[in-house]
């Protein structure tokens, strides 16, 4: 059965921690503007659709909250903001 | 064709242009002609060196016009072999890019999760002048222009972070606009998951 929740280096984010991510996620695809579309495999998706993923918590969702988190974490390290040396890798 | 498609399908012309500029002979499977049949006798049938495909994906699989399957795990792999894949699709490097390699495939370049594309409503007929779309797809056709270039598949693939990070330095600027820095998170999941897998120094 798929795993439904969400990972931080392999280890499950504790639900207070991912609620608090869902809310981030969905409050910067609340500031999306109307005019941006987001395509995803064969799906195109407006930030009200992307929000209702989020929301739901279903694939697409955790999907998009594991990107936020990502992004988050290179921001806290400073490695977003690295010139070359230390860039964001897997 | 769906917008993500004709997104790629626009893009991807930039691409075909400019391998022919250098003498290469392109055979171009786009539209009606991405069926398995025509994929599959082409692979056997014609010297190709490099497979670029742009096609909804899933670990197992690509997929073609109509979403037909077109290159499987478990299946016709082996068509790949001795060959250089670039596969701008999701998730194809989760599974089926390990099993082109098992099957004999030179490098294979891909994803490991879904890749994102970012666009303006008003640019869907004028893909190629879309200003938040090239931030994802310079990145992504910087691969290939390497590749023809005769650059190994770990440097088309620095180059295309190289480009990612340009990219990257200036959404997060306070030179951008919000919309532009709304995509950034999606930018940073396609670098991330951007991976060679097989032999790094293979050329085309």
């Amino acid at each position: 059965m798929k795993d439904s929740r969400l990972r931080n280096n392999n280890k499950v984010l504790d639900e207070k921690l991912q609620e608090q991510l869902r809310e981030i996620t969905l409050a910067r695809m609340n500031a999306l503007p109307k005019d941006v579309r987001i395509a995803i495999g064969d799906t195109e998706l407006n930030a009200q659709e992307l929000m209702q993923h989020i929301k739901e918590g279903d694939e697409l969702g955790l999907e998009l909250m594991e990107a936020q988190l990502e992004f988050l974490k290179d921001m806290a390290s400073g490695a977003l903001y690295a010139n070359g040396e230390n860039t964001p890798t897997n | 064709m769906d917008k993500a498609t004709n997104y790629l399908y626009w893009w991807c012309r930039l691409l075909i242009e400019e391998a022919q500029s250098k003498g290469f002979n392109v055979y171009d499977l786009s539209e009606e002609k991405a069926n398995r049949k025509d994929f599959d006798s082409h692979l056997i049938s014609r010297p190709v060196h490099l497979v670029f495909m742009n096609g909804h994906g899933s670990p197992d699989k690509i997929a073609g016009h109509n979403n037909e399957p077109l290159l499987c795990s478990n299946d016709n792999e082996r068509l790949i072999s001795g060959k250089v894949i670039y596969a701008r699709s999701c998730d194809a490097g989760k599974s089926l890019g390990y099993n082109l390699i098992k099957n004999g495939a030179k490098a294979f370049i891909g994803y490991t999760q879904k890749f994102y594309l970012a666009y303006l409503q008003e640019y869907v007929t004028k893909p190629l002048k879309d200003p938040l779309a090239k931030f994802f797809l310079e990145p992504s056709n910087i691969i290939v222009t390497a590749l023809i270039k005769g650059n190994s598949a770990q440097v088309a693939c620095d180059r295309s972070r190289e480009v990612a990070r340009r990219h990257l330095n200036y959404l997060i600027s306070s030179a951008s606009s919000s919309e532009e820095r709304s995509i950034v998170p999606l930018l940073l999941a396609n670098m991330k998951s951007q991976v060679v897998i097989g032999n790094p120094q293979a050329t085309v």
